[in-house]
């Protein structure tokens, strides 16, 4: 075991002091909107730093590192394609942003209402909250695996349980208790807390590892062991002319079709905020990532390429990071700064997807299905049992799971299936012939491509002859045209969303 | 070193340097903000005081 007592006191402590935290937060939230989008009094710097706690869960540090250990640096080519897209089309312009906020809805999903029908509404938010949930599924096992190596106690049991299972189910328990406590209002606190310790561990374990292997043995080892592709996105095996072909459209697509971060548009107090927020928030992102891309290089200097005896080649790179870390980096203290920061990464990310999907599900489905209107208290228990049986699944589907692609591959692949809303909504606010019939198609086939790709890499195994690229790049370039397509071949009458800022 | 390796050393300093300087920022506007939250639901939750619970959209 690589954990001092001192690491557990540091480590308690701070999930103490979360938890009090969270917990006080139920007292300012009494009704939904309080609950879904903190009354819509979020500013910006609010905004910004409750962004990078919850855009940085473990399963972050764990796909980074192991795109450092694989591919060296050439996953700065991603990097640059994050600070040129989301930025400049959606930051600087106000493209989508100032609409969408304009419209003052809770979720793209009933944006769709709006502008399509309440059948598009109930279909996007299903689909989102399938795609959303599917894609949250990895998060709690790879964090599991990850903190089990981090800690140094992969072969242990706990009360005669594997060690994976019985932490992801711990995990997975502080997470729901802060999603039940005080909706988004507990979120951006616990957050902001988080995204504060983050970056104080960031800093830390960066000049840390430089201390230890120093830059030009990190350098030395990727041109050693890696060759140019691991400094050249064009050359890259992974992150290569394909990847960042998808990356370019994922991002122009992707970024309105990712619920949690439309949540927190609509959760700003201003179109000027909303605006602020979304250049910043993704030039905020990338020194971070960088940092981790590099302990994964250095995982590879310190470690070696080869995974130790007895443990399974395919799990080696996803885990090597965290042995890295915590067997050989980190002095006590510092391991229990560490660790505190890597429970706050799974804690902000997992409550913060959780609470979005469990809010489409109620929001959109349930309700929007309703003719009665559903009290306000009971839209609170709704969301709480949705939040449970999203824990429960999660748990699920962690047990079964086995990867076949790369942890990066796996979220980028889900996340393409959420990219028919990004869809139908860049449309519907832009393009005047977009119509209920191309919008259903659209969500429909945008979720369904990944999910073939995902079923059938299983199936074939080796034989099968697609990159996660491929369908990635299927489902965009062919769910747009099918949209534009179908609103041609089935006009409908077009609805105003509505402007009521 | 070549044009990529250059590249990736550059602009590695760069983001880091940049993250940063980012971090104190919005750590210290973040501190602000939330307590601004703090005060904007306090005086919802006075306004409200009486009235039945507002549903997310707002009715």
């Amino acid at each position: 075991m690589n954990v001092h007592f001192i690491d557990w006191i540091i480590a308690g402590l701070f999930l103490i002091f979360l938890t009090m935290g969270g917990w006080a937060c139920r007292f300012f939230v009494r009704d939904v909107t309080g609950f879904v989008v903190a009354g819509r009094h979020m500013r910006k710097f609010l905004g910004l730093s409750t962004h990078t706690a919850e855009s940085l869960g473990i399963i972050s540090f764990a796909g980074l590192m192991e795109a450092g250990f694989k591919d060296g640096f050439s996953y700065v080519g991603v990097s640059v394609i994050h600070i040129l897209i989301v930025p400049i089309i959606y930051g600087c312009t106000g493209f989508v942003v100032d609409r969408y906020r304009k419209a003052r809805v809770v979720t793209t999903a009933e944006y769709a209402e709006r502008r399509y029908s309440k059948g598009v509404r109930i279909t996007t938010a299903a689909v989102l909250s399938f795609a959303g949930i599917v894609n949250l599924a990895i998060f709690p096992i790879m964090a599991s695996r990850f903190m089990t190596h981090f800690l140094g106690v992969s072969d242990t049991t706990i009360l005669g349980m594997p060690v994976v299972p019985a932490l992801m189910g711990i995990l997975l328990g502080i997470a729901l208790l802060f999603a039940c406590c005080g909706g988004l209002v507990s979120v951006l606190l616990t957050d902001f807390i988080q995204s504060v310790l983050i970056a104080v561990m960031l800093f830390i374990v960066t000049g840390l590892m430089i201390a230890d292997t120093g830059a030009s043995q990190i350098f030395d080892t990727v041109r050693n062991e890696i060759g140019e592709r691991g400094f050249s996105p064009l050359k890259s095996e992974t992150f290569g002319p394909l990847f960042l072909t998808w990356m370019v459209l994922q991002q122009i697509v992707g970024f309105p079709s990712f619920a949690p971060t439309m949540q927190r548009i609509a959760a700003t107090d201003s179109t000027k905020t909303a605006r602020q927020f979304t250049m910043l928030s993704w030039l905020f992102g990338q020194g971070r990532g960088l940092m981790m891309m590099t302990w994964g290089v250095a995982a590879l200097a310190v470690m070696g390429a080869t995974a130790p005896e007895g443990m399974d080649e395919a799990l080696y790179p996803k885990v090597v990071g965290a042995m890295y870390l915590g067997e050989h980096l980190l002095p006590p203290v510092i391991f229990g700064i560490v660790l505190a920061a890597l429970l706050a990464a799974f804690i902000s990310t997992v409550d913060s997807y959780m609470l979005t999907n469990a809010t489409l599900v109620v929001n959109d489905v349930i309700c929007a299905s309703r003719k009665k209107p559903i009290s306000a208290r009971t839209q609170l228990w709704l969301l709480k049992i949705v939040l449970t049986t999203i824990t429960v699944f999660l748990f699920i589907f962690g047990i079964i799971y086995q990867p076949r692609e790369s942890i990066l591959e796996y979220l980028i692949l889900t996340g393409t299936m959420m990219q028919g809303a990004g869809i139908i909504l860049i449309g519907g606010l832009y393009w005047k012939r977009g119509s209920t019939v191309g919008a259903y198609v659209t969500v429909i086939a945008c979720c369904l491509i990944p999910i073939a790709d995902l079923v059938l890499r299983r199936l074939y195994e080796e034989a099968y002859p697609l990159k996660p690229a491929h369908a990635g790049l299927i489902g965009i370039i062919g769910s747009s045209l099918l949209y534009v397509t179908f609103s041609l071949l089935f006009p409908g009458k077009r609805r105003e969303a509505g402007d009521e800022s | 070193m070549s044009g990529w390796e250059l590249f990736v050393v550059i602009y590695l300093a760069i983001s880091i340097f940049a993250q940063v300087i980012f971090t104190i920022i919005v750590s210290v506007g973040g501190f602000f903000d939330l307590r601004y939250l703090f005060r904007k639901l306090n005086e919802d939750h006075k306004n409200q005081q009486g009235d039945e619970p507002e549903t997310a959209d707002g009715s």
